[in-house]
């Protein structure tokens, strides 16, 4: 359980940084503008990601994912700002 | 839910409220306190009870004899306002490199004639410990990682109570299972005041690891160009501040800027005036402050300091979505947005919220007891003992230091130093008195330690000052008054709890680590490995 809690904890970060920032930059209007209101999900999504870890039923899949996810979520952030600006 | 899960969360809920509960107990006990923070300004500094309040004017002449004792400043300087902080003072503060913090002067300690004299800081050691366990630096981030696992303890808290939480949650079941009794107390406080924990979780983390969170943003997110902008988002002043022209120009003074922010922004109470490049041209002032009675009260302006004209404002009902998020933030957690009644609301919610991770620690140490055996493993025991160390340790600190606050001057002491040192002494005798003694004869010892040392605070402000208890309401002195009743209820409930649990310690059950009596192993004075040994034995 620990080593996949600890998964969601250092992956579920980036992960929750990227998400946040994925909304901040999808958020109309100027990114700055929706900094504050962006950060207030920060937490409740690294939370999301370290409660939820524990559930895959084997450790490789609780690293796997979150590091799928955190590509995708990197990918889709790259792509955000380029059509943002 | 499956019962794996369930089991999964139940040992998450343990571990996540093990690791943040003592912590998060000084956290709320102090935030609690904290709720009244101006109101302590009066009590601990009893020279401002009978003092006028300066004016506008005095202002104005701080600023300028502040501005001509530093003109390293180069103008950039900043005034609280008299009155806005419960001080009759105006006081002036400037950024410090030689102690890399706040300096602040009053335009009494700018007088040769009056010696200066450092008053009691009370308010602010309370605030310190409740954001940093009164730790310097490290401790803030400490605290940022606490609301992190403080928020993981509340998810997993509330998905392994879900089944039975309808159902069960104003069952309180007084009686015999002193564990049911406590489950109960902790679940119905745990989801009566979930929003409020919730809140607390997130703000929290987010005031505590901003610093980080920021960097990591700044890196992750937006390629280095947070940090330039960053002041758009949360402040007033423009992003590329404006350098000094060089050209002197004449200003407007403090009283015909507050007047003009107010003008602009109808019930505004300024508390904070921070001039840039003062004297010059180029000078601008950003006001911050509240606006009462909404829960987004934090309002806050840039205006020219020359003519008083509008750089950037923002004002309930004209300001962009940070700034009304920001300022609900601050108004949620600090609970100062409708008047006292909700202040009493948040001090009573923290105070529960103390309770709340007093009676998780309780119920591990109960869940962990062996029923129809005498003999009892060394952690429950050790636990008790450090949660009853450090937990009434708090109470017994912070309320020393409210005496010794008065005290301190009495004897020519700095009280701003030793209330610090009677805060955290009393903190750590408790801690090793609570060690050296069985719980049960610890619990009722400390108990009644800190409910003498709490009722001491009114007996002390009553002499050091002649403000009693049962003066004070007669002349209106309610913030005096409201601090010294709080602490004579307080001590009243610390000496029911010392009652409590001598009447535990006595009729509990035997095997209990609350019970006189002790778990032979535990109290017999063979060496650990042997006691640890012998439950293993026997069975």
């Amino acid at each position: 359980m620990w080593t996949k809690f600890t998964a969601g904890a250092l992956l579920g970060f980036p992960l929750a940084v990227a998400l946040t920032g994925l909304l901040i930059w999808l958020w109309p209007g100027v990114w700055i503008s929706a900094l504050i209101v962006g950060l207030l999900f920060f937490v409740p999504l690294w939370i999301t990601a370290m409660t939820t870890s524990v559930l895959f039923p084997r450790r490789r899949d609780a690293w796997l994912t979150l590091a799928g996810l955190n590509l995708i979520a990197y990918a889709l952030l790259f792509a955000a700002k380029q059509w943002a600006i | 839910m499956k019962s794996a899960t369930l089991k999964l969360y139940r040992s998450l809920h343990t571990w996540t409220g093990i690791l943040c509960g003592l912590t998060l107990f000084v956290a709320f006990y102090a935030g609690a306190i904290t709720v009244f923070h101006e109101d302590l300004h009066q009590w601990q500094n009893p020279g401002w009870r009978t003092q006028g309040q300066e004016t506008p004017a005095d202002a104005q002449k701080l600023l300028t004899t502040a501005l001509a004792a530093h003109p390293e400043l180069k103008g950039n300087i900043a005034i609280m306002p008299a009155g806005s902080h419960s001080s009759p003072n105006n006081e002036a503060y400037w950024y410090d490199p030689k102690i890399d913090d706040w300096a602040h002067k009053s335009l009494a300690d700018f007088d040769p004639q009056t010696r200066p004299q450092h008053g009691s800081e009370l308010a602010d050691f309370v605030d310190s410990v409740h954001r940093t366990l009164g730790i310097p630096v490290a401790g803030q981030y400490v605290m940022g990682i606490v609301s992190i696992i403080y928020a993981l303890a509340l998810v997993s808290g509330v998905l392994i109570h879900l089944r039975q939480l309808v159902d069960d949650l104003f069952a309180v079941r007084p009686g015999k299972n002193k564990k049911r009794f406590w489950q109960d107390a902790h679940n119905l406080i745990g989801v009566i005041s979930l929003p409020f924990h919730i809140i607390f979780a997130i703000t929290g983390a987010l005031f505590s690891l901003f610093v980080i969170l920021m960097a990591a943003f700044n890196f992750g997110v937006f390629d280095g160009q947070l940090e330039k902008r960053f002041i758009e988002a949360v402040g007033t002043v423009p992003p590329n501040s404006p350098q000094a022209s060089g050209k002197p120009a004449a200003m407007l003074s403090v009283a015909q800027l507050t007047a003009r922010a107010r003008a602009l922004a109808p019930d505004f109470e300024p508390s904070w005036l921070g001039f840039s490049n003062y004297g010059d041209s180029n000078a601008y002032v950003e006001i911050l402050g509240n606006t009462p009675q909404t829960v987004s009260r934090f309002t806050a302006m840039t205006l020219k300091a020359t003519n008083g004209s509008v750089v950037k404002i923002q004002t309930r009902g004209e300001r962009d979505v940070n700034h009304a998020v920001m300022s609900s933030l601050y108004g949620l957690h600090f609970g100062n947005y409708a008047g006292d009644l909700v202040r009493w609301a948040y001090f009573l919610l923290g105070l529960s919220g103390a309770v709340l991770f007093y009676s998780g620690n309780l119920l591990w140490i109960e869940s962990r007891r062996k029923h129809r055996q005498q003999q009892q493993a060394r952690a429950p025991y050790r636990m008790a003992q450090g949660t009853l160390g450090w937990c009434l340790g708090t109470c017994l600190g912070i309320s020393l230091a409210f005496s010794t606050a008065l005290l301190a001057p009495m004897a020519g002491l700095d009280a701003a130093r030793w209330e610090k040192i009677a805060g955290f002494g009393g903190f750590f005798v408790a801690i090793l008195w609570s060690f050296a003694r069985p719980p049960a004869r610890g619990a009722v010892e400390l108990l009644m330690v800190t409910a003498m040392a709490t009722l001491a605070i009114p007996l002390v402000n009553g002499l050091v000052t002649g403000d009693h208890l049962l003066l004070t309401p007669w002349h209106g002195q309610w913030a005096i008054f409201g601090v010294d009743l709080t602490a004579t209820l307080m001590g009243a409930g610390f000496v029911y709890l010392a009652a409590l649990s001598r009447r535990r310690s006595r009729n509990g059950q035997p095997n209990s680590v609350w019970a006189l009596d002790g778990p032979p192993d535990i109290t017999a004075t063979t060496p650990d490995a042997q006691a640890d040994a012998a439950p293993i034995a026997a069975r």
